[in-house]
């Protein structure tokens, strides 16, 4: 249990009258990397004040290394514990590399001048968050990002046990971002615990070992963030519609907020789409959430188009992955075709499996097929050989129109009226 | 390379407040002469007691008072982050004036120093009980007491001017500051605000830090509450003993190490006694001008009346950069 650096028990503090932070039990590891997330007001940043002593304890306990955090003097505590708070508002000219060294302060005795190695600890944090040329420039007149920058180098310089950060990244550009937080994800398996406050879910579980959930003053969730990053979690606190997909890169959970669409009306025409290997999804979550009644198929199983369909919950015909279409199916799908008021073709790929998906396109009018295909040949891959494309080529010769982006698609819908067969 | 610089700035500082005070010895309604110096001057006893008792002392303690009325701006503008802070933020002006203004009123005009002292600090320490918290000191909360006290003992000013009768010049020119009665007597007293201004020396490093935001002091090794005492102490004290001598005279305190940090830059150990010499410069020339020239107007007025459209004139440039 000794690799336990802060032990947060029964916390609970605030401003003026009021408790913001309420039963905030905790444990923070060595050379951890916590995160914490929660929606605006949800105690985070009070949080890290009172663990930077700028906001008094009201109760409960903090325990610092085995001592209690009042009991630590400001030097030693600075020694142990950095912080970068939200925002820091310097309005004097100091230069660059003055402000990092403020870093060495606990570090150098009191009357003394900075050493060698504190001038090596500033030129290697300066080195480190790329703002070695910004250097003798007065702090004032750097942009926001590179301003927090420069209060990361400051931390880097301190070298502290246990890292603060608060909101380090919002004003941050995304290549300086990642590079700081590997560098602050390097440095804490070294020898840090990190604690960090992250506006960016996301990002939060790709660093982060562990995370923080807290709603209303409280934790609400701590864990791995394959634990705490979870749909009905993400709904309660943050009042979203979540889904939750692993990063390709890092194999984390990632959170995508689900868009709202409209309910299909009665108004707009019926639609059927042929698609396949991927060329529908987009019209799929297009007119879907455009308000149109849309049908699919038919689909493999697992092409992505049908869990696209099967995301917004489209009634598709499928049939498993490489086989040939039933008769059944087949019987279904011109039904579909009939009824519908636009068919729409995409540039698929067709072999001999699907090739129905396009045969049965003679039996209905040509006029309500809508072909999205390249401007030019080949319209499609063909794995027929050729007797697919003739067929396209025939339907196009009958009086099916053909359009080369979704565009023209949509503009052509919003202009047809319904042809009501009844 | 700006450890050089910063040195070579000092000490033109320090030269041109020595070359200031010798000039302003020079100068004066009566004509004395540097061979008259150099000779010895004996020759006349009265161009003599002008010379050692008169303007020797009064150019000095010109030289210290500006030089006490800097120091504190410097730290009243450090506590604060704000370059609009000068030593009179805390209602020291204010507060001296009430002291003195009783004095007067009550007839022991003897006690006009005293009382300034008094006032002055008594003002500073009422602030801090007003605006302190629970032990934490908002130097928000600070700024809009001192405002707020300020203004009400300006008001008991206005109602002893009015009771005052024909002694109502005596507060005026107080009010107004000038060093027209100063003399050797003043200078030691005048010297202990030196102290203080080392002792802000000896803290730059934490004054620094202060200077760039409170939030992250305590991670950075530093009580900002001991800090914020410190700065105050010291600021309130200098203040009390410099308007004990010389009444209230503005600008110097607000000016001094605004001017400074353009050229020093913000750091402290520089700031502070680059600031001593710039605040001593301005007011033994501003004093060598009202005496000479304007009849011996209190101080206060020329400082203001050279020192605004001065002022104005470098905040102009500095929006430019």
């Amino acid at each position: 249990m000794n690799d336990i650096i802060l032990e947060i028990s029964d916390l609970s503090a605030g401003y003026e009258e009021r408790d913001i932070l309420q039963e905030i039990s905790l444990f923070i590891r060595e050379k951890s990397f916590v995160g914490i997330i929660g929606p605006n007001g949800s105690g985070k940043s009070t949080f890290m004040q009172v663990l930077a002593r700028s906001l008094p304890v009201r109760n409960g306990d903090i325990v610092l290394m085995g001592d209690s955090l009042q009991s630590w003097s400001f030097r030693d505590f600075g020694k142990i514990v950095g912080y970068v708070p939200q925002e820091s508002d310097i309005k004097f000219r100091y230069p660059v590399y003055n402000v990092v060294m403020m870093g060495r302060n606990p570090h150098i005795e009191r009357f003394r001048s900075p050493s060698a190695a504190d001038h090596e600890a500033v030129q290697k944090a300066l080195q480190q968050t790329g703002t070695e040329e910004l250097a003798r420039r007065p702090i004032t007149d750097l942009s926001g990002g590179e301003r927090q920058r420069v209060m990361i180098a400051r931390v880097l310089a301190q070298d502290p046990v246990l890292l603060l950060l608060d909101e380090p990244f919002a004003h941050i550009d995304i290549h300086h971002q990642y590079e700081l937080i590997r560098i602050i994800r390097e440095t804490s398996r070294d020898k840090r615990a990190v604690i960090g406050v992250f506006h960016d879910i996301n990002l939060a579980a790709a660093y982060c070992d562990q995370l923080v959930l807290m709603n209303d003053g409280k934790i609400r969730a701590f864990g791995k963030p394959e634990e705490v990053l979870t749909t009905s979690l993400l709904k309660e606190v943050f009042r979203i519609s979540p889904v939750i997909d692993v990063n390709p890169t890092t194999g984390t959970p990632y959170v995508y907020v689900e868009e709202k669409w409209k309910k299909s009306d009665g108004l707009k025409p019926r639609i059927h789409l042929i698609s396949g290997g991927g060329t529908g999804s987009y019209l799929i979550s297009l007119l879907s959430r455009s308000g149109y009644s849309l049908s699919c198929g038919v689909l493999a199983e697992n092409d992505s188009d049908c869990l696209m369909a099967r995301k917004y919950d489209i009634p598709t015909l499928t049939e498993p992955p490489f086989s040939r279409l039933s008769q059944e199916t087949e019987e279904k799908l011109a039904e579909l075709v009939q009824k519908a008021d636009i068919v729409i073709v995409t540039s698929m790929p067709v072999g001999w499996g699907n090739y129905p998906n396009i045969r049965v396109l003679e039996q209905i009018d040509p006029h309500k097929i809508l072909c999205i295909l390249p401007s030019s040949e080949p319209y499609l891959p063909d794995f027929t050989s050729g007797v697919a494309t003739d067929t396209i080529k025939r339907l196009l010769s009958n009086g099916a129109q053909k359009r080369s982006n979704p565009g023209e698609l949509m503009e052509i819908l919003q202009t047809t009226q319904i042809v009501n067969d009844s | 390379m700006n450890t050089i610089r910063n040195i070579l700035i000092l000490a033109g500082l320090g030269c041109a407040v020595v070359i200031a005070i010798l000039l302003s010895v020079l100068t004066g309604p009566v004509d004395i002469s540097l061979a008259d110096i150099l000779t010895g001057v004996v020759n006349d006893k009265t161009k003599e007691l002008i010379l050692f008792d008169i303007r020797m002392p009064r150019a000095i303690a010109a030289a210290l008072v500006g030089a006490g009325l800097a120091c504190a701006g410097a730290a009243m503008q450090t506590l604060f982050r704000n370059d609009l802070a000068d030593p009179y933020t805390l209602g020291t002006s204010a507060g001296g004036a009430v002291g003195v203004s009783l004095a007067i009123i009550s007839g022991v005009a003897m006690l006009v120093p005293v009382a300034a002292f008094c006032g002055a600090i008594g003002s500073a320490f009422l602030v801090y009980i007003l605006a302190a918290q629970k032990k934490r000191l908002s130097t928000g909360n600070l700024l809009l007491t001192g405002i707020a006290v300020s203004m009400f003992f300006s008001s008991v000013v206005s109602v002893c001017l009015v009771l005052s009768g024909k002694n109502m010049h005596q507060i005026m020119f107080w009010l107004m500051g000038g060093l027209w009665n100063t003399s050797w007597a003043d200078i030691p007293l005048l010297l202990i605000t030196l102290i203080p201004a080392g002792i802000l020396v000896l803290f730059s490093r934490d004054l620094n830090i202060m200077s760039c935001g409170e939030a992250e002091t305590r991670t950075l090794g530093i009580d900002p509450e001991k800090t914020k005492l410190l700065l105050l102490g010291i600021s309130a004290g200098i203040t009390g003993l410099v308007v004990s001598v010389s009444g209230s005279i503005g600008f110097i305190g607000l000016v001094s190490p605004h001017i400074m940090r353009i050229i020093t830059g913000p750091d402290h150990r520089v700031l502070i006694p680059a600031s001593l010499g710039c605040g001593a410069l301005l007011l033994v020339c501003a004093d060598t001008i009202s005496r000479t020239w304007l009849g011996d107007l209190p101080v206060g007025i020329v400082t203001a009346f050279f020192g605004a459209p001065f002022f104005l004139m470098l905040v102009r440039r500095r929006a430019d950069l």
